[in-house]
């Protein structure tokens, strides 16, 4: 086995962790602004519907109640996903640290 | 040195490996999860008729609605999930628990309100497949 050249492994390390860092959480933080955005658009667009339909009879207030509440547990839902999904981006940066950390090792060992 | 520097590193790799946050991607609860809002979306779709006629469809559908929960709370590291389905299915809130709790009590429910409920619940459930398809797959893990 030859020497391993350690100052090239750990500065591989870095700039791998740091690039898999940026991509993987600025991909992310794209999605869930665009989930928000998206749900805001849909509560909008709902009121704007829930609003004619009740001045036109065809909603009661009862009716638009219960459709607030379930905007509300609708909005709570997407937020967990999105927790949810969170996790899953940090459990794929670990794997990725992991590819980078054997890669590494693989390389820096010259048999 | 040299050694301890690599061995460090290994252990480091096999403990970032092994200590995952949440549970990875199952191909049955995503299947199950699309299926039973088609079931769901269909019996919505008959609550402008007497609650009665439809009582024990929607008997079975929460049946089928029960088993996913189990399934789902049984998962390691699915916490999310879980509490997904429990807001969902939950008769004192206001999404599909709700609806249903609602028909049997009023009878027959509006056809407005059934079609904007039938969307948002579509939606609901859409929420937990997403994050479902968004976890990761054997395939992703070398």
């Amino acid at each position: 086995m030859s020497t391993i050249n350690f100052d090239q492994l750990i500065q591989n390390l870095e700039s791998g962790v740091q690039s898999l860092a940026k991509s993987s959480f600025t991909e992310y933080e794209q999605a869930a602004k665009t989930d928000g955005a998206n749900a805001i658009d849909g509560m909008k667009n709902n009121l704007q519907v829930w609003s004619q339909a009740v001045a036109n009879g065809s909603l009661s207030f009862e009716d638009l109640g219960f459709l607030l509440k379930e905007e509300e547990a609708l909005t709570e839902m997407t937020a967990l996903k999105e927790a949810g999904l969170a996790e899953v981006r940090i459990d794929e940066f670990k794997l990725g640290v992991v590819n980078i950390i054997t890669a590494g090792i693989a390389s820096a060992i010259k048999v | 040195m040299s050694t301890k520097f690599i061995v460090t590193l290994a252990i480091l790799a096999l403990v970032l490996y092994s200590c995952s946050t949440i549970a990875k991607f199952d191909q049955y609860a995503y299947s199950q999860t699309t299926s039973l809002k088609v079931d769901a979306i269909n019996i919505m779709g008959h609550a402008s008729d007497k609650y009665n006629l439809h009582a024990a469809e929607v008997t079975n559908l929460q049946t089928s609605l029960n088993k996913m929960y189990e399934y789902e709370r049984n998962r390691p590291k699915n916490e999310i999930s879980q509490k997904m389905w429990t807001i969902l299915i939950d008769s004192t809130g206001n999404l599909y628990g709700g609806f249903i709790k609602r028909w049997q009590k009023e009878g027959t429910l509006d056809t407005a309100f059934i079609r904007a409920s039938q969307t948002m619940i579509g939606q609901s459930f859409d929420q937990i497949s997403q994050l479902e398809s968004g976890k990761i797959k054997p395939s992703q893990i070398n």
